[in-house]
């Protein structure tokens, strides 16, 4: 059963691959952190170093450091995985945008999404992590089932942002 | 924000009628894809002077040659709504099968041209009642779409097969495919018709294509991921936004280079250009950013509803053929 529930997923992927349907979705999630930006940007700013701070990444495979065109493998804890590259990378201003390349709806129920993380100085000397982006359902025809629909992508990537800003802040915040 | 403000436009109105020469292109109708609204946003004064809801899930909006109707398209519902300009209300609903992205009217207001992003074509509707026309294979996924302001030509994008069909508006036939970057999205038609620009989303460039030959003249280097595209009237030079960075490139179409990068609001998508200013949706911080060409720097940000995607400056002829 599970092979084709796998296997009906897989057609729609292929059906839908690189598909950017017209309706985008928002996702922002953003966190207050005691500890200074710099601080900060040391943990969040290497594009490569997701497992490093993120829970749900088991470990990532990077290349180009930290220029634009460099890219990662990120591997969910499920083994799932997803290539990214890095559009922007602006160390002056702690931001940085990335983008996904062919969906995995193993890894996240999304046909595409572009994501920008950034750190701005807070309150007394602390630092928000603001982590936002624009993605599309994972299935981006007119009737999608439920676990591929707008709210199921939302919800997901949502998680993902909040779960990993929740262990940043974990990391860095004295105990 | 959002109310109406009847005796303003009323007196907007008076003053439309007045001065027809100095009041072209004063109203720049916004369509806000979260909150389901179209706005009308008075350039000269900034604000939002009326506002109407449409049904859910508006993207794009184009107007007629007269400027007495404007066209939302709803790609996840199934639609078109025409709305009346005069009262800023929906007086026709176009069903139509598959999911209308970009639409653009001919010369004469007779017909409604429309990319179906999952139909993988171009379909002609009548105008007035939404009556299927004839319809067109295009590439996979066609967004953007322009029609010559004077010839017969329809451009549309295929984000996912890399170009551009070209299809004579009168036959409905495919007459040629024109290579483009990765994923172009948006399209603009400069107001000789002798210059396109294509927005190539995943390559991070624009295609410019001389429409003489339907060759690519250059690739220009934006960046992230371009998604809107606009070309002066006064100059022909573009402006390209760039969703990732967060900012709009113009280029120097006579340089073939970019002459300025100037930061605006997130996500920005759609760009149209007139006297002298762009106007860009940002799609993330709801806003819109005014960009005066000449200074080449942002002047004015006007907070809008959530999601702003299609705009229209009414009566700019770049802007009709989006």
């Amino acid at each position: 059963m599970k092979r084709i529930a796998l296997i009906s997923v897989m057609s729609i992927v292929s059906t839908f691959c690189w598909a950017h349907g017209p309706t985008p979705i928002k996702v922002d999630q953003k966190i207050t952190i005691a500890a200074d930006p710099a601080a900060v940007w040391a943990v969040v700013g290497q594009f490569g170093a997701i497992a490093n701070w993120h829970p749900g990444i088991k470990y990532a495979a990077a290349t180009g450091g930290d220029t634009v065109g460099a890219e990662r493998i990120i591997t969910f804890q499920n083994g799932a995985t997803l290539k990214e590259s890095l559009d922007e990378f602006d160390a002056s201003s702690l931001k940085y945008s990335y983008r996904m390349f062919d969906p995995n709806l193993e890894a996240l129920p999304v046909s595409s999404y572009s994501m920008t993380l950034s750190v701005h100085p807070a309150g007394s000397g602390g630092s928000e992590v603001e982590w936002y982006g624009r993605l599309y359902r994972g299935d981006t025809g007119n009737d999608p089932p439920d676990a591929l629909n707008d709210d199921a992508a939302r919800t997901a990537m949502s998680n993902f942002m909040r779960t990993g800003l929740q262990a940043l802040k974990s990391k860095l915040e004295p105990k | 924000m959002l109310h109406p403000c009847r005796s303003f436009a009323a007196a907007i109105s008076l003053s439309l009628f007045l001065m027809p020469l100095q009041s072209k292109a004063t109203n720049l109708f916004v369509v806000c894809q979260d909150d389901a609204l179209v706005l009308q946003i008075d350039t000269r004064t900034s604000q939002v002077t009326r506002s109407v809801t449409v049904p859910a899930g508006p993207a794009m909006i184009t107007e007629s040659p007269d400027h007495k109707a404007l066209y939302v398209t709803h790609p996840e519902n199934r639609m078109i709504t025409k709305i009346d300009a005069a009262t800023l209300s929906v007086a026709v609903v176009m069903p139509l099968e598959g999911m209308p992205f970009s639409a653009v009217t001919d010369q004469s207001g007779q017909f409604l041209y429309v990319s179906d992003w999952n139909g993988d074509r171009i379909v002609r509707l009548d105008a007035g009642s939404g009556k299927f026309a004839g319809q067109a294979a295009a590439g996979r996924s066609p967004a953007g779409l322009v029609l010559e302001h004077r010839g017969n030509r329809l451009y549309a994008a295929n984000r996912e097969s890399n170009s551009i069909t070209v299809i004579d508006k009168n036959s409905m036939q495919r007459i040629s495919e024109i290579r483009a970057g990765e994923a172009p999205f948006a399209l603009a038609i400069s107001s000789d018709d002798r210059i396109l620009v294509a927005a190539n989303v995943r390559s991070g460039d624009a295609s410019i294509i001389e429409t003489a030959t339907l060759k690519p003249l250059a690739r220009i280097r934006i960046g992230g991921a371009p998604y809107g595209a606009a070309i002066a009237a006064a100059n022909g030079s573009a402006a390209v936004s760039e969703q990732h960075g967060e900012t709009v490139s113009l280029i120097d179409m006579t340089a073939q280079a970019v002459s300025a990068v100037i930061r605006v609001g997130r996500y920005p998508e759609t760009v149209v250009i007139g006297q002298g200013s762009a106007y860009v949706a940002n799609w993330f911080s709801s806003d819109i950013s005014v960009i005066d060409l000449q200074l080449q720097k942002e002047t004015a940000r006007i907070k809008v509803c959530n999601g702003p995607r299609g705009m229209v400056l009414a009566g700019e002829e770049s802007a009709r053929a989006r």
